[in-house]
């Protein structure tokens, strides 16, 4: 089998950009290898070396008999993904700038956020807490690119080209969002159907992404058969079929009941630990955003600025015991004393934390 | 089941009924001339009695009320995904279409008749027109009223304008689109018997229920006017029923019109 150093350049440059997912999945004929090495967006994660070979192998299992691959294909993905700079360059989560950031809609009589500025580390989960029309969302959905500031610069900066660049981003809404027409299998393969990935590489992955948001064999049901902590584990499992490089959430438990919502915390915090995607989460509750964040940055009434960008000195995983520990008290007090000087009026029930 | 059988089929069956005994007892209370106003029993012997023709002439006019209902289906589609897609064609073409329903369809009817002579393209014609507003005005409703987080949400993973088109937008307006069509359906045979009666005999001397109406009334035959209404509701009755089988097909599994039975 060769090695990777005996692979020509270009071709090892198109393999990493179907990585990346600048292009769908590609097939490379070897002659040497006597086979085909079939690569999927999917298997572009350092960390997921083992879990993506393994996904690679029942992959390809799944294909017609004519395109299996030879028994050396898996070995040869895991050290193109594990290669330094190539892994890297594939794979690395950029860093988020904000600077100067404004936005105004039309015929507004203030600005929805003004003077907005901050930068979230790679691999960090930083929540947006504020009051009800500060304009969290609004800047959420402007870190997304689905809205234009008017003023400033929102840049997702690649760390070695520090350029500007488009990553793969998982979208969580406040309510879960499914297409009521698909049943939950075919809601969970929408990103994957986007991007013209064929359905016998589609299904394993759903399978998966079902599996990990424990809604396996649930695959049939339609979303009017599930509640609402149900419908809201099928849209993280969508949002994580791209293997996103980051994860933008507008509050997406907010809808739910207590013990559901901190199951889906649980799920959420331990999802991110081990994929380590940027995280910037937006939410009402204190208690929810010292629990689960590195920093917390706290938004003042309309027009929305940061008044300050809170550092959880907390470490992880956190468990439930932190909620009694000083440290965790005084950043909630902290944060709820902020919220109230910048809004000028009592708390909602919601930021009292529950 | 039982109580399901018996709101469907029983209810129905004996409100039907008692409709009936009412009938008589109007005619009987109020001492009705049955010249005006035929009792059940003689309407039922005229349906015997003129059961072939009616059938013919119910065929006739289902031939043409359908095509023109399919034309109002696959225009009023087509022009609802322009209206839907663009707010500059919704607010040019949509007051003119307005136009076109709100003017009454005798004035519209010589105007056809002018243009597509006397034949089976007039009738096909003002069925329609009939039926093409309530598809378009449902259509064109679902199309923008998509929810715009879930278009965002495409937006989010790059889905190209085909894709949205076909696996966001258009299911998305199934329900106002079945509900538009369901509402023409009721309007067809409307359209296509007033067609016949305005258009009399075709050239080949055939004709649907709107050219016996226009007979029955010449001859001053009431049962087998009423005969010939009941078989224009029998006929619409027919084609809202397929309607709803295909709204049930479509819609019956995500729907929450549709109650969500135990798994």
């Amino acid at each position: 089998m060769r090695g990777c150093g005996e692979w020509k350049e270009p071709e090892i440059r198109s393999i990493v950009s179907c990585m990346i997912g600048i292009r769908g999945p590609r097939r490379f004929e070897s002659e040497e290898l006597g086979g085909y090495l079939i690569v999927s967006p999917c298997l572009r994660m350092p960390w997921h070396g083992v879990e993506s070979a393994l996904l690679a192998r029942e992959r390809c299992s799944s294909l017609p008999a004519d395109d299996r691959h030879p028994p050396g294909v898996v070995p040869l993905i895991r050290e193109i993904v594990e290669m330094p700079e190539l892994s890297k360059q594939a794979t690395e989560v950029p860093r988020l700038t904000v600077e100067g950031a404004c936005k105004r809609f039309p015929g507004g009589l203030s600005a929805v956020y003004e003077d907005i500025g901050f930068t979230v580390e790679p691999g960090s989960f930083v929540s947006l807490i504020g009051p009800s029309g500060c304009g969290k969302s609004t800047l959420l959905k402007s870190v997304a690119g689905l809205l234009k500031p008017e003023q400033g610069e929102i840049c997702w900066e690649h760390e070695a080209s520090r350029e500007c660049i488009r990553p793969e981003i998982g979208y969580i809404f406040q309510d879960a969002t499914l297409l009521p027409w698909f049943s939950v299998r075919k809601n969970v393969e929408v990103p994957l159907r986007l991007r013209g990935i064929a359905p016998s590489l589609r299904d394993p992955v759903c399978r998966e992404m079902l599996k990990k948001v424990w809604l396996d064999g649930f695959e049939d049901y339609y979303p009017k058969e599930l509640s609402g902590g149900m419908k809201m584990r099928v849209s993280l499992a969508r949002a994580l079929t791209l293997n996103p490089q980051v994860m933008l959430l507008d509050e997406p438990f907010g809808a739910l009941d207590a013990i559901t919502r901190n199951e889906m915390n649980r799920l959420l915090i331990d999802l991110w630990f081990r994929q380590r995607w940027t995280a910037l989460f937006v939410t009402h509750s204190v208690n929810e955003a010292v629990m689960l964040s590195d920093r917390v940055l706290v938004m003042s009434a309309r027009p929305g600025r940061i008044v300050e960008d809170v550092a959880i000195d907390l470490p992880h995983p956190r468990s439930e015991a932190v909620v009694s520990e000083p440290s965790y008290l005084n950043h909630v007090a902290h944060i709820r004393s902020l919220i109230l000087a910048s809004s000028g009026e009592a708390l909602s029930p919601s930021q009292r934390g529950k | 089941m039982k109580t399901l059988r018996t709101t469907t089929v029983v209810a129905p069956l004996l409100s039907g009924l008692l409709f009936i005994a009412l009938w008589y007892a109007v005619i009987a209370i109020w001492n009705l001339s049955p010249f005006y106003v035929p009792p059940p029993h003689r309407v039922m012997g005229a349906m015997i009695a003129e059961g072939p023709r009616l059938l013919e002439a119910t065929l006739v006019t289902a031939d043409y009320g359908l095509s023109g209902f399919a034309l109002a289906v696959v225009v009023g589609v087509a022009l609802s995904v322009g209206l839907g897609a663009s707010t500059l064609v919704r607010k040019a073409l949509y007051p003119w279409i307005l136009v076109l329903q709100m003017t009454p369809v005798v004035i519209l009817a010589p105007i056809i008749v002018l243009w597509f002579d006397y034949g089976p393209s007039s009738v096909i014609c003002i069925a329609f027109i009939t039926s093409f507003f309530p598809i378009v005005a449902n259509t064109t409703l679902g199309m923008v009223s998509t929810d715009p987080n879930l278009v965002d949400c495409f937006h989010v993973y790059r889905a190209k304008p085909w894709q949205e088109f076909f696996l966001l937008r258009l299911p998305s307006a199934f329900p106002y689109l079945i509900s538009g069509v369901k509402i023409a359906a009721t309007l067809v045979p409307i359209g296509a018997v007033f067609g016949e009666f305005f258009v009399g005999s075709f050239a080949s001397g055939k004709g649907g229920l709107g050219l016996l109406v226009f007979i029955y009334n010449k001859e001053t035959r009431i049962p087998e006017l009423f005969a010939a209404g009941i078989s224009a509701c029998l006929l619409g009755f027919i084609l809202v029923s397929v309607v709803v089988a295909i709204n049930w097909a479509l819609l019956h599994k995500w729907h929450e019109s549709y109650h969500v039975k135990g798994r």
